[in-house]
């Protein structure tokens, strides 16, 4: 690193603190205008009455952190969004791993095997989430088809995927899982295939099976990646509206509410700014968690 | 030696089947996607 930087040097780039601090600018001025902006403006709003199609607002100090914790669709979504983010993770790491293992090996197909199992990250989310709208329908659903056709439910009785509060949850939860699954085995598969091949096979010599290699070798071995997806993951669905938008819209009884979606119901569809801006401020503070440990493991990536 | 070849059949077999349900479970809902933008309301 040290010889790296005698060599630019002696090269003799100009050294001037003013064109450095104009080439960062930008990239300050975008940060400021793009998240501290909406950022500020939201912590502004939440100690306000501010109110859409209303031109004057007045500062209410925390009446607006104080009813939105007295509401019980708040308590309801802020539940929720931790079912949905710790149980979607657990379910995605699990099925992300036995994905891994599987895709590791060669075997012919593979590039198509691989195309499918990664479209659900590749296709925008909204889409997905229509199509299991499609497959979950009350009327129309596939799945409710099969079972009436085995004769496991009568015509006409059978579940209401959508409209009953532990099947909504469960549905969401399982499309949650389905969207990030891909997205976690590109993850593992990489920290796979970046394990040096002569330790497992060591580990065989030595008559460790499959399941001791993979329990007390490689998955050690991958902690930091499986990290890495954990983090990605918690972020991607502890923020994410749209699967609830479009499945349930939030409900029935607004039992499948997350924060972000209650925060746009109340705040955008509702018209109360100020109580959207609180409730989506509740989730700073778990961000603010998750983000510390990515910039550690990404600290320690880097000095490794 | 059998025993070595049965378990390797086994391990083939329970990997065809892990990613035959992963793959079907993935790729569903485009494959329904595509079949019902075929089809018409009555078919549904």
């Amino acid at each position: 690193m040290a010889v790296d930087r005698a060599k630019i040097k002696s090269i003799g780039a100009p050294q001037s603190p003013l064109l450095g601090a104009a080439m960062f600018s930008p990239a300050v001025l975008y940060i400021l205008l793009l998240v501290g902006g909406p950022f500020f403006l939201a912590i502004f709003y939440a100690f306000s009455d501010a109110r859409i199609g209303n031109v004057e607002m007045h500062f209410v100090g925390l009446e607006n952190f104080r009813s939105i914790l007295q509401s019980p669709s708040f308590r309801v979504a802020i539940r929720n969004s931790f079912i949905f983010t710790i149980c979607s993770q657990i379910v995605v790491i699990v099925g992300a791993n036995i994905l891994a293992i599987s895709l590791e090996k060669t075997f012919r197909g593979r590039g198509i095997i691989r195309f499918l199992i990664l479209l659900p990250w590749v296709a925008p989310i909204a889409l997905g989430a229509i199509g299991w709208k499609w497959i979950l329908d009350s009327i129309y659903s596939v799945i409710t088809w099969v079972l009436v056709a085995v004769h496991i439910y009568k015509p006409f009785s059978a579940p209401m995927w959508l409209g009953e509060p532990q099947l909504a949850i469960a549905s969401v939860l399982l499309v949650h899982s389905w969207r990030l699954m891909p997205f976690s085995t590109v993850i593992l598969l990489a920290g796979r295939t970046a394990i040096p091949k002569d330790i497992p096979e060591a580990a065989a010599v030595d008559g460790a099976g499959f399941w001791r290699t993979q329990l007390q070798i490689v998955i050690p071995m991958m902690r930091p990646i499986i990290s890495v997806a954990v983090l990605f993951g918690l972020i991607f669905t502890f923020t994410d509206m749209t699967v609830v938008y479009i499945l349930t819209a939030g409900g029935p009884f607004d039992s499948t509410q997350t924060l972000p979606s209650l925060a746009f119901a109340l705040g955008i569809q509702g018209s109360d700014l100020a109580a959207g801006a609180a409730i989506s401020l509740f989730l700073v503070p778990l961000l603010v968690i998750i983000a510390y440990f990515m910039l550690r493991v990404a600290h320690r990536a880097e000095v490794n | 030696m059998a025993q070595g070849i049965s378990r390797r059949i086994w391990g083939k077999v329970v990997h065809v089947l892990v990613l035959a349900t992963f793959t079907i479970l993935l790729a569903f809902p485009f494959y329904w996607m595509l079949i019902t933008s075929f089809k018409q309301n009555l078919d549904l």
